[in-house]
């Protein structure tokens, strides 16, 4: 039997306000554990929770950047559970009326260009942490109160591949947006995917289940893929009723297996109510203004690429897909070098090398500017595309101007007719027979030419001029 | 609603509390008489109220997004915790 996968994805998104959700407690890195604490993100009795206009606006733009309805009123809840790292004994979230719903994004597949719904984002509060050491447990309160936003799809993803394109352009949009850091390793984004199997062509949503704990795309592709495999191989077997059942399971990325977390679901009853500290948030008509002026999107700028410099859909798009990426490419740019070696040098040359290194793009030994400069001397003749690569291997490893680098490899280009003149000279009458061989119509060797010119001039003679000079001289 | 032992179970697990046999009884005389408080609210007609009504005008008050930080109130509720260790509240071990 064929089967179709549907899956449904809840992100996580810590907001980068300066403050708590409901508290002027800093967000920001802490000195010692519990001090970013107050009466409030801490339940003491009596301290009130007071909502932070930023994370308000903020969530706003993300609705903009989806095309969502953004409710002018919206409504907190709490979210009742016990655990240490959430003092209050509940959560503030929200449950029936959220602050965002009804969105969409496109992602990209072999194909086409896909639309997949997402249903809401809501404003939520983060939790502690715990740490689990011999008979006891550890809790650290600067994260809880933390601002959360989270973003609900649609069940319309159909594989992991999918998953992974619908991830990393919401990451892209967060990150356009600027209204979180968006780092995985460090949990400012957090996905949970719930996957399940049917027959093609069936309508019906059979059993799903929650796969929780996947903090890299490559883990999300990893855990969905197994977990789609265990589904189908239950339902082949017959046993698809007693080995699917609804419930949470852990990636265990050791072992590239998901598995149950039985025992946690009898707990899972919230008990949502509306907060009866918090009013209804009325969004203040000032802040839809200030909050829909968003700025390009990974989308437009993708198509603003394609038409504005006419690079091709696929670099357009990878470019486009990260801020730090296109920040870079467009500074690049602004040096007035031609956009089709801008491209290559940084999705292929530099990325290559950041790649090799394990280095990200944000912190990349080789700025923009110098990036650009090294094309800029590719253009104007100083050095070859060859000696480029071996500026750019230097300038990797050591804090040098681009120039000075050239100048230091000793890599300037021979541009000189006649230095280049004398050198070919030279070549041809060393090898008399190979030139009589030549003009005899053993084209080939002209190849053999060109190369020992340039091994004679240790790679640094202009190769067209090489070129054009030999062929006048062999006529 | 009626409040009965199997109701109570589930409750003592969801709020992680642990209600010994002989107060069972007495626990759930008072829980049911909490309800049966609180159901006079059920005698408002609110089938033409919308769900979100509020009996307060305006929305909840929105705050700057301006940190302010007193180390002192996380060192003097450490200082009453019942058990802390290196700036960490201390609690008894949450997994197995």
């Amino acid at each position: 039997m064929e089967f179709e996968v549907v899956i449904g994805l809840e992100v996580h998104v810590q907001l980068n306000t300066k403050t708590k959700m409901f508290c002027s407690c800093p967000t920001s890195f802490a000195q010692r554990q519990n001090i970013n604490t107050c009466p409030t993100c801490l339940a003491l009795p009596g301290a009130l929770p007071v909502v932070n206009s930023e994370a308000v606006k903020k969530a706003m733009m993300f609705g903009y950047a989806i095309n969502a309805k953004i409710n002018e009123r919206s409504v907190f809840n709490r979210k009742n559970y016990f655990y240490p790292d959430l003092p209050k004994g509940y959560q503030i979230s929200q449950f029936e009326i959220p602050i965002v719903e009804n969105g969409y994004l496109f992602i990209d597949t072999q194909e086409e260009k896909r639309k997949i719904g997402i249903t809401r984002a809501h404003l939520e509060e983060d939790a502690g942490k715990n740490i689990h050491e011999g008979a006891v447990s550890k809790v650290d309160l600067n994260r809880a109160g933390t601002p959360l936003l989270e973003i609900v799809s649609e069940p319309d993803i159909r594989s992991s591949d999918e998953a992974v394109a619908y991830l990393k352009k919401l990451h892209a949009i967060v990150r356009y947006l600027d209204i979180s850091d968006a780092n995985m390793q460090e949990g400012s984004f957090r996905c949970d995917a719930n996957v399940s199997i049917r027959p093609k062509g069936d309508d019906r949503l059979y059993t799903r289940v929650e796969i929780k704990n996947l903090n890299s795309f490559r883990f999300i592709q990893k855990a969905i893929d197994y977990e789609v495999q265990r589904h189908i191989e239950a339902w082949e077997e017959g046993v698809y009723e007693s080995e699917v059942v609804q419930e949470t399971r852990l990636f265990d990325a050791d072992r590239g297996v998901t598995k149950s977390m039985r025992g946690k679901e009898e707990s899972a009853d919230y008990r949502y109510f509306p907060d009866p500290d918090l009013l209804p948030v009325v969004i203040p008509q000032e802040f839809f203004e200030e909050a829909s002026k968003i700025p390009e999107l990974p989308d437009e700028k993708e198509e603003r690429f394609i038409k504005e410099y006419g690079i091709g859909r696929y670099n357009a798009a990878l470019i486009a897909g990260s801020k730090e990426m296109a920040d870079f490419f467009e500074k690049m740019l602004s040096y007035g070098i031609d956009a089709k070696n801008a491209v290559s040098w940084l999705t292929v040359e530099l990325a290559a090398r950041l790649n090799k290194s394990g280095k990200d793009i944000v912190d990349s030994p080789v700025c923009a500017e110098r990036l650009a400069k090294l094309v800029q001397r590719i253009e104007d003749k100083t050095i070859s595309n060859k000696a480029a690569k071996d500026v750019l291997d230097y300038l990797f490893e050591h804090e040098a101007e681009v120039d000075e680098a050239i100048e230091k490899l000793g890599l300037k280009q021979i541009s000189d007719a006649g230095a280049i003149a004398a050198i070919i000279d030279e070549i041809l009458s060393a090898n008399e027979d190979k030139v009589a061989e030549y003009k005899n119509g053993k084209e080939k060797l002209f190849g053999f030419f060109v190369g020992q010119v340039m091994k004679a001039s240790k790679g640094k003679a202009d190769p067209q001029l090489v070129n054009r000079l030999l062929k006048e001289r062999l006529g | 609603m009626h409040i009965d032992v199997e109701l109570l179970r589930r409750l003592e697990n969801l709020s992680m509390l642990e209600i010994s046999p002989h107060k069972e009884q007495e626990i759930l005389t008072e829980l049911n008489r909490f309800l049966d408080f609180v159901e006079i609210i059920e005698e408002l007609d609110l089938s033409k109220e919308d769900f979100r009504f509020n009996p307060l005008n305006g929305g909840t008050p929105l705050r700057e997004d301006t940190p302010r930080v007193d180390p002192e109130i996380s060192r003097e509720i450490l200082k009453n915790a019942p058990r802390s260790a290196d700036n960490f509240f201390v609690v008894p071990k949450i997994i197995e």
